[in-house]
């Protein structure tokens, strides 16, 4: 198998996680980064031995085939399609895009090129969610019927040392959270098909706790509190909450409901995790067995995206799984502010589950 | 405090959890029984040493001033109407009536005639919900804002002599279960204002694996897998999920989520139950000493009505309280169906707090 080269455009906080996940997969190397801000590039460069460039010149190297999105969440969509434009693959941080127009608008340049778009988050490829989905596909809970998915915390502003943005467009629990668990359940269930929601702004503003910004009001622009109901194309409902004025709770993560048994399914925004069954007519819940490596992390979508690249699979953490995340999102938004349930437009098929007893640093059987 | 004479028509299953929550109470006294099987009125009333008599004769008693309705839920409305019209205070089994309308024109009788419709359950007046009341009362958790309450369970075809009435219009998880969780909620929160919901029937027909009636096909005409919100008057969402499809999960009953804090509630349909207490910033769940005794069971609220009756104040098992979780009940189905939020017609307030302090046998300090 050939190696592509990668690129990568943003080299803050969450870099080094992208360098470091990539690093076990030979199918790709990361070679150059790029940062509005030049010096942050030269750092990074030296320090994980890339080259540094300027975004154009990054995007102008033929040498490179994937570029690695990784500006703020407001930039996404149109570095992504810088990207595309000239002529790469892109794979984009979340959110792929901030509402549904700019991400069609990426999709369908991608299309028109024929080149890829992926989009994190790809923790469904971590051995939690790649165990629970072997389990659901060998039959071990029957049909899925029903599933919970739970995100509740107290917001950041008692740690982050940018809060703020937490509170502002784009950012609330549902688009920072919501992404994990979206996506793990269209991994598990396949795509959704309507949402119901109530939503809320619960307090007009937060007041910050870390040392560095102790008292500092921080004002609130987006629904604090989304609870809602999915259903999905299966005929299964799923309830889901995201929110961040919650103290505490003892709710799972995400739990998955069959025909013939329940399925408690680890932290998706994590790689790892006990995965457990509880088969009909049982009392005792019992650890499923890991088929799948949780040795892998942030980055494994890039690089099973190469793979697809190579051998014309399609790949797993693609732009159509994330654009059918954000019409959830969006849609959970729209069926809170106007009372009604909302059709989601967007389907697609699930991503492919990843074979047993791969090799780590491989994606392919 | 003067003691009222209570007459009890229908002497089923229920019958003798009421002759022995009602007795720890001076305030009532039954005595006297009916049931359409004037036989089985014989037995029940030779057993507990009441008077059997037929339905007519026990409306018809001068002496008797409240009669509990223990009749099939069917016949719920028509008897409640009955003895209201023999000018004699009701209590009725849950639920109050089948459909809205039943229940408003018994409601609005009633209150013409200057007369008190009561309604299980009373669990609310147990020592679980009425020390989570307290907490919540005196401030623990701050504003309430957010709440979660699920029943899931596989339904009872595999234990319940007969199950299939839970499958037939007016069972189901929602009808069945909901007046619990959605009581419990009501007398935390207050009213509801706004319900979305998604539901579905899961399974066309439920397969009995009970000893009498292994390998049975029962019909399923109802929903029973019901999830939704509920949005307060005080603007807090609630997420309810009521279900007879799931084998297992590891949800809590009942959680009220504040601006300073979390409970954890059990069980709301018991009248025991533990509280647990999370305070803001704190990672320890701590018990919350009960404030209320848990020696009291289902009848309470007939004892509570009947303290409301003499000395002029609301009571808590209230028709009002009973019709408001029915309009939830019937909203929740029909924002399933008809695909948008409804918003609540009725009202109510929360019920009175029970006093701390009290004496077993004894409501009113």
């Amino acid at each position: 198998m050939d190696t592509l080269n990668v690129g990568l455009i943003g080299t803050g906080n969450i870099a080094p996680a992208y360098i470091k996940g990539c690093a076990p997969f030979s199918v790709i190397k990361l070679t150059a980064c790029a940062d509005i801000v030049q010096d942050r590039a030269r750092d990074f460069a030296a320090e994980h031995g890339l080259t540094a460039h300027s975004v154009d010149d990054l995007l102008a190297r033929d040498d490179i085939d994937i570029v690695i999105n990784l500006t703020i969440p407001a930039a996404h969509a149109e570095v992504s399609l810088q990207i595309i434009k000239a002529g790469k693959h892109a794979y984009s941080e979340k959110p792929l895009a901030m509402n549904r127009a700019d991400g069609g608008r990426i999709l369908a340049a991608a299309k028109a090129a024929g080149l890829r778009m992926g989009c994190a988050p790809d923790t469904f490829l971590g051995g939690g969610a790649q165990t629970a989905r072997k389990a659901i596909e060998d039959g071990a809970i029957g049909e899925p019927v029903a599933a919970t998915a739970f995100f509740m915390a107290h917001g950041p502003e008692a740690w982050h040392p940018n809060a703020g943005i937490f509170y502002l467009k784009g950012g609330g629990p549902l688009f920072d959270m919501g992404p994990y668990y979206l996506t793990a359940l269209v991994n598990l269930m396949g795509p959704a098909a309507r949402v119901a929601a109530s939503a809320r702004i619960t307090f007009p503003e937060r007041i910050a706790t870390s040392e560095a910004l102790m008292g500092q009001a921080l004002p609130v622009e987006v629904n604090t509190h989304i609870a809602g109901t999915l259903e999905f194309e299966s005929g299964a409902i799923c309830t889901v909450i995201t929110s961040f004025d919650i103290w505490g709770h003892k709710l799972p993560h995400i739990e998955i409901h069959g025909s013939e048994g329940s399925l408690s399914v680890p932290d998706p925004n994590r790689f790892d995790g006990a995965v457990s069954l509880l088969r009909g007519g049982t009392r005792a819940w019992a650890d499923v067995p890991p088929t799948h490596s949780a040795n892998i992390g942030r980055g494994a979508g890039v690089a099973d995206m190469a793979y697809a690249i190579l051998s014309g699979r399609p790949h797993r953490a693609s732009g159509r799984l994330a654009f059918h995340v954000l019409d959830i999102m969006c849609a959970l938004e729209e069926s809170a502010a106007s009372g009604q349930h909302v059709a989601i437009q967007s389907t697609l098929d699930q991503p492919l589950p990843l074979p047993p007893g791969l090799a780590d640093g491989a994606l392919d059987a | 405090m003067d003691t009222l004479n209570v007459g009890l028509i229908g002497t089923g299953d229920i019958a003798p959890a009421y002759i022995e929550g009602c007795a720890p109470f001076s305030v009532i006294e039954l005595v006297a029984c009916a049931d359409i099987i004037q036989a089985k009125a014989e037995a029940f009333a030779a057993a507990y040493s009441l008077e059997a008599l037929p339905v007519e004769d026990l409306l018809a008693r001068p002496e008797i001033d409240i009669v509990i309705n223990a009749t099939v839920p069917a016949a719920h409305a028509e008897v409640s109407r009955q003895i209201i019209d023999a000018d004699k205070h009701a209590y009725s089994e849950k639920p109050l009536a089948a459909n809205r309308a039943d229940a408003e024109s018994l409601i609005k009788a009633a209150d013409a005639a200057g007369l008190r419709v009561g309604c299980a359950p009373d669990a609310i007046l147990g020592g679980g919900n009425q020390t989570a009341r307290q907490a919540l009362d005196r401030g623990a958790i701050g504003q309430p804002i957010a709440a979660t309450a699920f029943f899931m369970s596989r339904g009872p075809e595999s234990w319940h002599p007969n199950p299939g009435i839970f499958y037939q219009q007016g069972g189901g998880p929602l009808f069945d279960m909901g007046p619990y969780f959605l009581t419990a909620l009501v007398h935390l929160l207050g009213p509801v204002a706004r319900v979305s919901g998604s539901a579905r029937i899961t399974f066309p027909e439920r397969i009995a694996t009970s000893k009498a009636l292994m390998g049975q096909a029962l019909p399923v005409e109802v929903s029973t897998h019901v999830a939704g919100t509920l949005e307060f008057a005080s603007e807090a969402i609630a997420t309810i999920v009521t279900s007879f499809d799931i084998w297992g999960h590891h949800l809590p009953s009942l959680e009220i989520h504040g601006s300073e804090g979390s409970l954890s509630l059990q069980k709301p349909n018991m009248f025991d139950g533990e509280v647990h207490l999370l305070r803001a910033g704190s990672r320890e769940w701590a018990d919350v000493p009960p404030t209320h005794s848990t020696n009291i069971g289902r009848g309470a609220g007939v004892a509570d009505m009947a303290y409301a009756i003499q000395s002029g104040r609301p009571h808590r098992a209230s028709g009002d309280l009973a019709f408001h979780a029915l309009d939830i009940m019937c909203a929740l189905e029909e924002s399933a169906t008809r695909g948008r939020r409804i918003e609540l017609q009725s009202r109510v307030e929360r019920p009175l707090a029970l006093p701390v302090g009290l004496a077993d046998g004894q409501l009113d300090p």
